[in-house]
């Protein structure tokens, strides 16, 4: 088990570096230098060579491309991330305090969309065929199609026609003021919520209809039991696997959703530090934030394939 | 059976979920965005005294296009003020703040989201004049000037009594040595604003309260230079040993001498100031604190802002209140709110890359210049809320008369003429075969905004043109190294001086869009530099905007308002002229709230 | 009477050639009506974009500085936006937008994906364990953060967005295809094709890439419809193809946001026609996955 446990986390490594090397190349190949942002300001500021070379030095920009990486690398180990380019604050500042927005959005969003999702796939999968189920799978497809963006949207539009209310936007912390915090949040987990529980709800029904097609549920019903004991005591919870083994791709759905979700409800989380980021080329948050972003996919993965391992000794593939 | 136990299993589920939803609407749904309760002491609510109103602007009809250029001085005059109230003392102003400040140190930020602060919390050697923002200055720290007859020293007397926010007195060493580090910043600081002071050639403090600037040539702009937030005040006792301060926000290192003083700051959240008990302007400020609420998002800003949960919308790009949100002002919060209309000195253009043969040819340019649809723009883009002009500020002493502005070619509605003529020129000057041109622009909303509409008329014409969103980076980049075909570009002066435009037109800077190297501009802009007599200056701008317009080096589009709006029980503000200089220079010490 | 019987007797005559295929369809459509429902929304707007220029009566790109943020109505069928510019139009030339840059992008990234997923999956051993490691670090992110990256790197273009959205789905396809091409190789038959000398391109072509098709295709429609909403994401966020290019997520953004109080059509509208494309592949995939999958059926 030990050996599993370390082959893994070994493969685990190069996969970061191989994250983070095409992060940094990706940023770096592009034209355009961060000091004219700072001294040009978007064309209210006199650009002079004088002052982009104090900027530049200021900021270490001058040095050879291999050397920086291989600084930030050294950094990274260390947990240092850097600086932000625009504004100076350490990295893993900056990523410290737009974490809890993003991961309190991302979680509300699962929980909100797990209540519903699994008990309609569920329904769905048990009324195979019937209207109910077309209703379901239809309203689910909806629900996938329409862009979380849109479905945002539309909330807003809806929110203030009907009730001549703008929702409260932005974010405030759970801790101080729950309510406010959830009246914020609540709107962008609805908005997101919308495509993920239906991206939720279809999986939950193909994994219960695999389920039940198996011989030990044909056993079950021939022996008579109730349909609630087959599904919930026996289908379900085998079910159910599969929808956790794709944990790393809802985790992976969700960040990204929450990346556009942050930006239009203005919610200052790690997505809108990125797109931020990205706009002002600000490679040590860019950088620093997407192989965060790739290591909790990463990570979620590991869970799961040891959590597998640790069920069933089968497993010991690499 | 089967059947209802698994109706029953859904059905358990959804109260959950419902409940959850309704817990976290329910004490929302139920609050109504406050309305502010009617101010008293006035019958009929008017606006604060001295503030100017623009008269509101027909609902979004889209065909009133003026025929002649709008004259960026709101139209009405100030409703007659109500016999003077006194200022109300307490209560703490809400202003929206856009994003945070990435610093505290005035001479190392360009950001205009650290001016709302420090502007509170800090003082400079002199301020704009109220009402008079554009030309005058009166002092702030100072209590007088004087120019030597050269033009080439200027003495400075500062009040008496002046402390800093932690007790300790202010002398002429403190501007003194904010102001050198500023100009001639060493390898530790960096200065984005060295420019300013590349005429200074000496900064001394002669007594505790007298300071003396020796500059190398005659000096035109400085007074405009020290009358501005950007060259506010630090303490020296406390900046010269705070180390590495460019991204610093700690409240210790914040000490000003202004109104108010750092509270509290949650990035991200809120900024809370409070006031300044010893503040050295006598009975000021008339409020207890000021907060500004962090809102990245203009939409939602607004939204705050007409729910109530701010009373002053922000200042920079992506805050100005937008034609949109204007015409929900007009049609939702008639009498409760008023919008300023401040001119902004920003203008957006096009400019061709004069090495491209094309846009080398006056033919071709004039063309474009009178193809372009200026009021159209105005209209659509900026929903009114701007001024079509020539090469500087409309109206202002710089630029050629408004009524030789209208006159210009190419400024006349309807504009059929106008393009058939263009047609003619393109035809005439051999372009006519499928010409192309990219226009770069930031890939900012408004530079977009402009250059897509860009795109259109030059289609109009016949000249194919695609627009490339360049990041802000890449793009200063491209332009400095002159590898755009044309570009569409916003941009102006902070200072409301020509000293600003000279990077446009003068040969080798970075900024010069049309790659141009012109004897007339270059000699041009050296005396304007260097010319001490105002009016002297002026007559020199005029003949530059108009070399520029008749020989259609490069095509204003509009020039921007930045509107603010705010609540009617907050008075004592703007105490300006409807320029955007006295906005971010705003210390809010003599706000107040009428409720 | 039985109208199958009818049906089944026109089909076998003479101009069978052609009803036959037709009865053959509309035998399909019957059985999954879903999946018809998706075709036809496909095929509308197939139609639209073919047909823009004749459906749309003006130019998407002309502004109309006279008529800004008309509501819908006779004149402007769905309204027009903030710089006078018909709605209509600019959704029906958005179709065309859509569905270039989703076909091309995950066409394109099929090739690439579908060739590295042959080879890896088929030759197996070392090569595959990299590949596969490498695959797992690109299909750890975020999709659209990806995209992002890759699109500040190059720049805004219509060609970019296609290239970036290709990138992204490279992973995905080549997962999809190793795995059939895993199990075919492990087949006796290409074991024994093996044995007596078969090249590679051989092996790889015939026998490996038939078995891979069905999978694909399933795979494929829900990638066109995710291609799709990454587009219209990007433009969302001001990353996608330049203006004025009518894409419907910048619609989105630009007019959707801004106007949303005094406009609200330019948000409702483009919204409803990406919606519903997405909607129509994804039924479209769901269907082919009911047909092509034994095990479902």
């Amino acid at each position: 088990m030990y050996r599993y446990i370390v082959r893994r986390l070994i493969a685990y490594v190069p996969v970061l570096i191989g994250v983070s090397l095409l992060i940094f190349v990706v940023l770096r190949v592009l034209p355009g230098d961060v000091a004219m942002v700072i001294v040009g300001q978007g064309g209210e500021g006199t650009i002079t060579e004088n002052a982009l070379e104090s900027v530049r030095a200021q900021l270490g920009l001058n040095k050879p491309l291999p050397l920086q990486y291989l600084e930030w690398l050294g950094r990274f180990v260390t947990l240092d991330l850097g600086r932000s380019l625009h504004n100076g604050e350490p990295v893993t500042a900056l990523i410290g305090r737009s974490m809890p927005a993003t991961m309190e959005l991302t979680l509300l969003t699962a929980v909100m969309s797990l209540l519903i999702a699994v008990p309609l796939g569920v329904v769905s999968a048990i009324r195979q065929e019937t209207w109910l189920d077309y209703t379901l799978r239809v309203i689910s497809i909806a629900g996938i199609a329409a862009p979380n963006f849109w479905v945002g949207l539309l909330l807003i539009l809806g929110l203030l026609f009907v009730f001549h209310w703008f929702p409260p936007l932005g974010y405030s912390s759970f801790v101080e003021d729950p309510a406010s915090n959830l009246q914020k949040l609540v709107w962008p987990a609805l908005a997101m919520g919308a495509s993920f529980a239906a991206f939720l709800s279809r999986m939950t029904r193909s994994c219960v209809l695999e389920v039940l097609s198996q011989d030990y549920i044909r056993t079950a019903w021939s022996k008579g039991l109730r349909e609630r004991q087959v599904v919930f005591h026996h289908a379900l919870k085998n079910a159910l696997l599969p929808v956790v083994t794709l944990l790393g791709v809802q985790v992976a759905l969700l960040l990204g959703g929450a990346v556009v979700m942050e930006k239009m409800f203005a919610i200052p989380g790690l997505g809108l530090a990125l797109v931020d980021g990205i706009h002002h080329r600000d490679y040590p948050v860019v950088q620093g934030i997407i192989v965060l972003f790739s290591m909790i996919v990463l990570t979620v993965n590991l869970l799961v394939d040891l959590t597998y391992a640790w069920l069933d000794p089968r497993i010991r593939y690499l | 059976m089967r059947k209802q136990t698994s109706v029953q299993a859904f059905l358990r589920t959804a109260p959950l979920v419902t409940a959850l939803i309704l817990a976290s609407c329910a004490p929302a749904a139920s609050q109504p965005p406050p309305a502010p309760a009617a101010p008293v002491a006035s019958p009929t609510s008017s606006p604060p005294p001295g503030a100017t109103v623009v008269a509101p602007a027909p609902t979004p009809s889209p065909a009133v296009r003026p025929a002649t250029p709008a004259a960026p001085a709101p139209a009405t005059t100030p409703r007659p003020a109500v016999a003077a109230e006194t200022p109300r003392r307490g209560g703490v102003l809400r202003v929206l703040q856009r994003a945070d400040p990435p610093g505290f140190d005035p001479r190392q930020q360009i950001n205009v989201d650290v001016w709302g602060v420090i502007s509170a919390t800090n003082n400079a050697v002199l301020q704009p004049e109220p009402g008079n923002a554009t030309k005058g200055v009166v002092g702030d720290l100072a209590q007088g000037w004087e120019y030597s007859a050269d033009g080439k020293k200027l003495t400075i007397r500062f009040k008496n009594g002046i402390k800093w926010q932690d007790g300790t007195p202010f002398t002429a060493e403190d501007a003194r040595y904010s102001l050198w580090t500023q100009g001639y910043p060493g390898k530790d600081l960096r200065s984005p604003r060295a420019a300013f002071f590349e005429n200074v050639r000496d900064i001394k403090a002669i007594d505790p309260l007298t300071m003396e600037i020796s500059f190398k040539n005659p000096d035109p702009v400085f007074l405009k230079v020290l009358a501005d937030v950007r060259q506010s005040i630090v303490p020296k006792h406390i900046v010269e040993k705070a180390g590495d301060l460019a991204f610093n926000r700690e409240s210790r290192y914040l000490v000003g001498t202004g109104p108010f003083r750092l509270d509290d700051y949650k990035p991200g959240v809120v900024l809370k100031l409070k006031r300044n008990d010893s503040y050295f302007k006598q009975g000021l400020p008339y409020l207890d604190g000021l907060e500004y609420l962090v809102v990245r998002d203009a939409a939602t800003g607004f939204a705050a802002f007409r729910a109530g949960r701010a009373d002053i919308t922000g200042v920079g790009t992506g805050t100005f209140i937008t034609p949109a949100q204007k015409s929900v002002i007009e049609r939702d919060l008639k009498d409760k709110v008023t919008v300023y209309n401040l001119a902004a000195d920003i203008f957006c253009a096009f400019w061709g890359n004069t090495a491209v043969p094309a846009w080398a040819d006056k033919k071709v340019r004039e063309a474009v210049f009178l193809s372009v649809d200026r009021q159209a723009a105005l209209q659509n883009i900026e929903g009114g809320l701007g001024a079509v002009g020539s090469a500087f500020p409309p109206g202002g002493p710089w630029a050629m008369p408004l009524q030789e502005v209208s006159a210009l070619p190419g400024y006349r509605q309807p504009k059929d003429q106008d393009i058939a003529q263009a047609k003619k020129l393109i035809a005439e000057s051999g372009q006519s075969s499928g010409f192309q041109t990219e226009i770069y622009a930031r890939s900012q909303a408004g530079d977009l905004k402009y250059a897509e509409f860009m795109s259109n008329e030059l289609g109009k014409i016949g000249i194919k043109a695609t627009v490339r969103p360049t990041q802000l980076a890449a793009f200063d980049d491209a332009i400095a190294r002159k590898t755009h075909s044309s570009a569409v570009a916003c941009g102006g002066t902070s200072l409301n001086d020509p000293v600003d435009y000279t990077r446009y037109f003068v040969s080798g800077s970075a900024q010069n869009y049309l790659n141009i190297s012109d004897k007339f501009l270059d000699d041009s802009f050296g005396q304007i530099n260097s010319t001490v007599d105002q009016s002297k200056r002026a007559a020199l701008t005029q003949d530059v905007d108009r070399y520029l317009m008749k020989n259609f080096m490069f095509v204003p589009i509009a020039w921007q308002f930045a509107p603010r709006a705010s609540w009617n029980y907050v008075r004592g503000w703007p105490p300006g002229d409807g320029h955007y200089i006295q906005s971010i220079n705003n210390r809010y010490e003599t706000a107040w709230l009428a409720r | 009477m039985n109208t199958n019987a009818a049906v089944d007797r026109a089909a076998l005559s003479p101009s069978g050639a052609v009803m036959r295929p037709l009865v053959g369809l509309l035998h399909m459509a019957r059985r999954k009506p879903l999946g018809a429902a998706g075709g036809l929304v496909i095929g509308l707007m197939v139609i639209a974009a073919i047909a823009a220029p004749l459906l749309a009566q003006r130019d998407p790109y002309f502004m109309d500085h006279s008529h800004p943020l008309q509501p819908p109505g006779l004149q402007f069928l769905l309204g027009t936006d903030n710089f006078g510019r018909d709605m209509f139009s600019r959704i029906l030339y958005g179709a065309r937008v859509s569905l270039f840059v989703g076909l091309l992008s995950v066409a394109v990234g099929s090739s690439a994906g579908g060739a590295i997923g042959l080879f890896s999956g088929h030759l197996g051993g070392r090569l595959d364990i990299v590949v596969q490691r490498f695959l797992d670090a690109m299909m750890s992110f975020p999709t659209i953060v990806l995209a992002l990256a890759i699109m500040v790197g190059l720049g805004s273009s219509v060609t970019n967005v296609i290239i970036a959205i290709a990138i992204v789905e490279i992973p995905r396809v080549a997962r999809i295809v190793r795995a059939s091409a895993l199990s075919v190789s492990r087949t006796e038959y290409v074991e024994a094709a093996r044995a007596i000398g078969a090249p590679l391109s051989r092996l790889v072509l015939v026998h490996t890439l038939p078995n891979c098709v069905a999978p694909y295709l399933v795979y494929a429609s829900a990638a066109v419809a995710h291609a799709m909403l990454i587009e219209a994401t990007l433009g969302f966020l001001g990353l996608g193809s330049p203006p004025p290019t009518p894409s419907w997520g910048a619609m989105l953004a630009g007019a959707g946001g801004e106007f949303v109080e005094v406009a609200p059509w330019l948000a409702i509208f483009p919204g409803i026609a990406l919606s519903l494309a997405i909607f129509g592949f994804n039924l479209l995939g769901d269907a082919l996955r009911d047909i092509l999958d034994p095990r479902l059926r």
